[in-house]
């Protein structure tokens, strides 16, 4: 099992090597494959080990390799810091230098005067099990479809080939990832921390343009903000906690006043340094800049995986900051990013800005959960954080192939995409549909957000307007997909085999998740959930239960249901409808086809009802395009208006605590 | 056992009534034209009609998405009768809206994807509210569940009455009703056809009908969990309440959605979180 672990944390680092190593385009693709399968079995096998043993793997190391070790990683801090700087200034942008320099300040004070001694060791509890399990099973399904994708990419781009490049990044961003999930020591938690920041940084200026380079920078400002809080709170921490542990500091109970207690500012500067990589409002500007970047990169690092571990460390804290006036902060943060995103996202027909708010908008509803701070829901961001990463990393993956395809990311130009792509289409549909609707796992997290945050009125109003408009912005999208003429001649996809399985692959996932939804919260979750809650009473006002057939159950303090759904039942009438309509399709074979009206200025014989004659008998074609509200929701002042709230939420939450 | 008696009571007997409720609104909406109106069972006749007319589509999607939205908005109307989560219902709804929302915009008309994305305005708006209620009636009664909603001691309007109001309100904008009946003009030939009904027709149209049917016994339902205690004096207000929406319907004139929106801030939002807030404040 420990094995195991070690091979799974070195397989990305012989996939760095080799990518690096070998010229040769297709025997490098074949070893990149190759390695991706491998982190993907060793992922399942490390996944299904713990299950079936009920713990993780752990690897303690003695106090001597420890102390190696953490110089090891400090000297790697060290060297990122420098680099950082050194990019900083090459490009004559002070900002992250400074910042760095900053943390760099702050590292040499902690190493010596406030390190303690310790020997933590390398320790996967089941949420940790979580995050590894999204970073080794979307991570290398992404890879498997870089190698397709990049390709076209760059010979859309043309230039020399900088392939092995980015396959190296993504090797090394899974490495820190894998790692980042398994330390109990947070001085090293940082580290990692730091390097994903780096690897992102890289990612985003891969394609050189200046748009990219900019965006890139301020990636790396935002994040480097994050990590400066991130130091900060960890000085602030070893100082009065005397740990480094993230296990002993998740056993802290903020009892009595906030006011001028120093553990409590501690804990903010990492909810804060969790905010900056989640993209939170106020810091949410990255996430929308890093679209740039090639899409594997954004389906991977941008909404599946790196920004998760933001999320996990305010989960992580949840237990401490569970029933405190912190905690209601955190969960109003958390729910007017949901609310924002969700209303700015109505104005964008960009589709994978749309997806760059959705995510913002989900990850903010995660922390919500966190926040709230009851069993129920924290059962519920955990679940979302899966959910989330498996459906958004088919959706970009699906919006990446769309666009190699029709050349447009915009969602006006996907009308009649079912024609053209039916399968990359069908993949998006229920992807969306996945976001949206019931059974799929994201509605019923939210479902359980809203039940869990009754009793915070303002967080339910930010809940209940976000969800709204998700709606509005998802039934957008695909109704422009679906729109088709009478039984079109479907033309054969040409997208490259490793694109289509992988984008497969993930729909399984996407459909295994929803239907297990009871399986993985009994097998993982529960017993996370009640050990991490244990003595915190506040978090019993709300349980979660969800029994094998996933019939999910919410109960109060007294045991008594309050609310509950059948989701098993569901999925089988879904499946049961699945038979039965195509019967009926079969059934209609005898229906005559007219042309959609066009009160008789139909032009031609056409019964797609392409053209119509306009004014002056000129012919025009029909373009029917989606309301945009860009007046209303796409303006500066609703922007600027959102910022300025959410800087504020973000003081009061500093300011509690002085 | 009860509840497949139940399950198959509701299935087959709520269109039903659902076309008694249609066919008195058309006479009540003739009365008010002066005129006569059709038989009360009119349309039950015009759905077998339609089911009996030759089958012209557009394209073979459409009758998936009309389907879908049948059949959730059945789904919806069995979990309120087998007291399911209450919250589970009104996302359920939601899928039958956009589900036909979907079929609408699958089409390559021009006035029936106008009438969808205005049907995606309404929902904006009424569904914020919806969700109050919900929440409302947990701050009374402490369960989602319908079932403890209904068995509650004492009327739930004594202490959700803004909430009512509210609820009334939006119900309105989900009937598509006047003043707010953008999304499928009452009167054909208007600026927006029939909106998102524009591009369906015989069988597909037939099934959108029953489908009303079905969400008007659902609402009938909603309005009378308000007055539970007795279970008849509920219904009877319920059926007032839609008197007043046919009313309603009859004396105004179609506005503007951005007034529709504003309005629907002030009085159905504002309205609802103003009594949440004091059922928060009171408990």
């Amino acid at each position: 099992m420990n094995l195991l672990f070690c091979l799974l944390i070195l397989l990305p680092a012989a996939g760095l090597t080799l990518s690096l190593v070998i010229r040769d385009p297709r025997a490098r693709n074949a070893a990149v494959i190759a390695v991706s399968a491998l982190i993907l079995a060793a992922g399942c096998a490390v996944g299904a080990g713990a299950i079936v043993n009920q713990a993780g793997p752990s690897i303690a190391f003695s106090h001597k390799t420890a102390h190696i070790l953490s110089g090891c990683i400090t000297g790697a801090d060290v060297l990122l810091l420098f680099f950082v700087m050194w990019c900083g200034v090459r490009k004559r942008r002070y900002t992250s230098p400074f910042l760095a320099g900053g943390q760099f300040v702050l590292l040499l004070f902690f190493e010596i005067y406030a390190r303690p001694e310790t020997d933590l060791p390398l320790f996967v509890d089941q949420l940790s099990l979580v995050l590894l399990l999204l970073a080794a099973v979307i991570g290398p399904l992404i890879l498997i479809f870089s190698a397709g994708y990049m390709h076209v990419h760059e010979a859309h781009k043309g230039g020399k080939s900088r392939q092995n490049v980015f396959y190296g990044i993504i090797f090394a961003f899974l490495f820190a990832m894998f790692l980042l999930a398994a330390s109990d020591n947070i001085c090293w938690l940082y580290t990692f921390w730091e390097i994903t920041t780096v690897c992102s940084f890289l990612l985003i200026q891969f394609d050189k343009t200046e748009e990219s380079v900019r965006n890139a920078f301020r990636t790396l400002d935002l994040n480097m903000l994050g990590g400066f809080c991130f130091i900060s709170g960890i000085i602030l921490l070893s100082l009065f906690c005397n740990t480094v542990s993230l296990h002993d500091i998740c056993k802290l109970r903020l009892a009595g006043s906030l006011s001028g207690n120093f553990i409590a500012l501690g804990i903010v500067l990492l909810c804060i340094a969790g905010f900056t990589k989640a993209a939170m409002f106020p810091f949410h500007n990255w996430l929308l800049g890093a679209m740039v970047a090639p899409t594997p990169v954004s389906a991977l690092l941008h909404s599946s995986t790196m920004v998760k571990a933001g999320v996990y460390l305010v989960i992580r804290l949840c237990p401490v900051i569970s029933g405190t006036t912190l905690g209601s902060i955190v969960a109003a943060a958390g729910g007017f990013t949901f609310m924002a995103a969700s209303v700015l996202a109505v104005s964008q027909s960009n589709a994978k800005k749309v997806l760059a708010y959705s995510t913002i908008a989900n990850l903010g509803l995660i922390i919500c959960c966190a926040g709230i701070g009851t069993k129920a829901a924290l059962g519920a961001a955990i679940l979302l954080m899966i959910f989330h990463a498996v459906s958004k990393g088919m959706l970009f993956l699906a919006v990446g192939t769309i666009e190699q395809t029709i050349g447009s990311r915009n969602i006006e130009d996907m009308q009649g995409l079912l024609k053209k792509m039916p399968f990359t289409t069908a993949v998006t549909a229920v992807g969306i549909i996945s976001m949206l609707l019931p059974p799929f796992g994201v509605l019923l997290t939210k479902w359980i957000a809203i039940e869990a945050a009754v009793w915070s009125p303002l967080v339910l109003m930010f809940i209940i307007l976000g969800s709204a408009f998700t709606i509005v912005f998802w039934a957008k999208w695909i109704g422009i997909i679906s729109t088709m003429s009478y039984k079109p001649r479907y033309e054969r996809e040409n997208t490259l085999p490793c694109m289509r399985t992988v984008l497969s692959a993930l729909l399984g996932l996407v459909l295994l998740c929803s239907c297990f939804i009871g399986f993985i919260y009994k097998a993982v979750l529960e017993s996370y959930v009640e050990g991490a809650m244990l003595f915190n009473s506040y978090s019993e006002s709300l349980r979660l239960d969800i029994n094998d057939m996933s019939v999910i159950r919410l109960s109060g303090i007294t045991g008594d249901t309050v609310g509950g759904f059948a989701v098993m039942a569901v999925f089988l009438l879904i499946f049961i409808l699945m038979l039965f309509i195509p019967w009926m399709v079969s059934k209609t074979k005898s229906e005559i086809i007219r042309p959609p009206y066009f009160g008789g200025e139909l032009y031609g014989n056409d019964i797609r009802g392409i053209d119509f004659m306009g004014p002056k008998d000129k012919v025009e074609q029909v373009i029917v395009r989606n309301y945009y509200f860009r007046g209303v929701f796409g303006s500066d002042t609703l922007a600027r208006l959102f910022l300025s709230v959410s800087i504020g939420i973000i003081l009061i939450m500093v300011g509690v605590t002085l | 056992m009860i509840n497949i008696i139940t399950i198959i009571i509701t299935v087959l007997f709520a269109p039903l009534a659902g076309a008694v409720i249609t066919g008195v609104d058309r006479r009540i909406t003739a009365r008010f034209q002066s005129r006569i109106g059709p038989p009360v069972l009119q349309p039950i006749y015009d759905v077998l009609k339609l089911l009996g007319k030759e089958r012209v589509a557009v394209n073979a999607m459409q009758i998936i998405y009309v389907i879908g939205s049948l059949v959730f908005a059945i789904l919806s109307l069995l979990l309120f009768v087998l007291r399911s989560d209450y919250l589970i219902l009104v996302f359920v709804l939601a899928f039958s809206t956009v589900s036909l929302i979907v079929g609408a915009t699958s089409v390559r008309s021009p006035y029936s994807k106008i009438g969808a994305q205005r049907e995606i305005i309404q929902i904006l708006a009424y569904e914020p509210v919806i969700i109050l209620m919900v929440v409302g009636m947990y701050l009374v009664t402490g369960s989602f569940n319908i079932g403890s909603i209904a068995e509650h001691e004492g009327c739930l309007f004594a202490q959700l009455p803004l909430v009512f109001v509210a609820f009334c309100y939006v119900l309105t904008i989900k009937l598509r009703k006047s003043p707010f009946d953008y999304s499928t003009s009452h009167h054909g030939h208007q600026e927006l056809i029939k909106g998102l009904t524009t591009e369906f027709s015989g069988l597909q149209l037939a099934l959108i009908e029953i489908t009303h049917w079905y969400e008007a016994v659902l609402f009938i339902g909603m309005l009378s969990l308000f007055f539970a205690h007795p279970l008849w004096l509920g219904i009877l207000i319920a059926l007032g309440v839609y008197f007043c929406e046919i009313i309603l319907d009859n004396v105004c004139a179609r506005t503007t959605w951005q007034w529709m929106l504003r309005f629907t801030v002030v009085l159905g939002f504002s309205l609802a979180m103003t009594n949440i807030i004091w059922l928060y404040l009171k408990y």
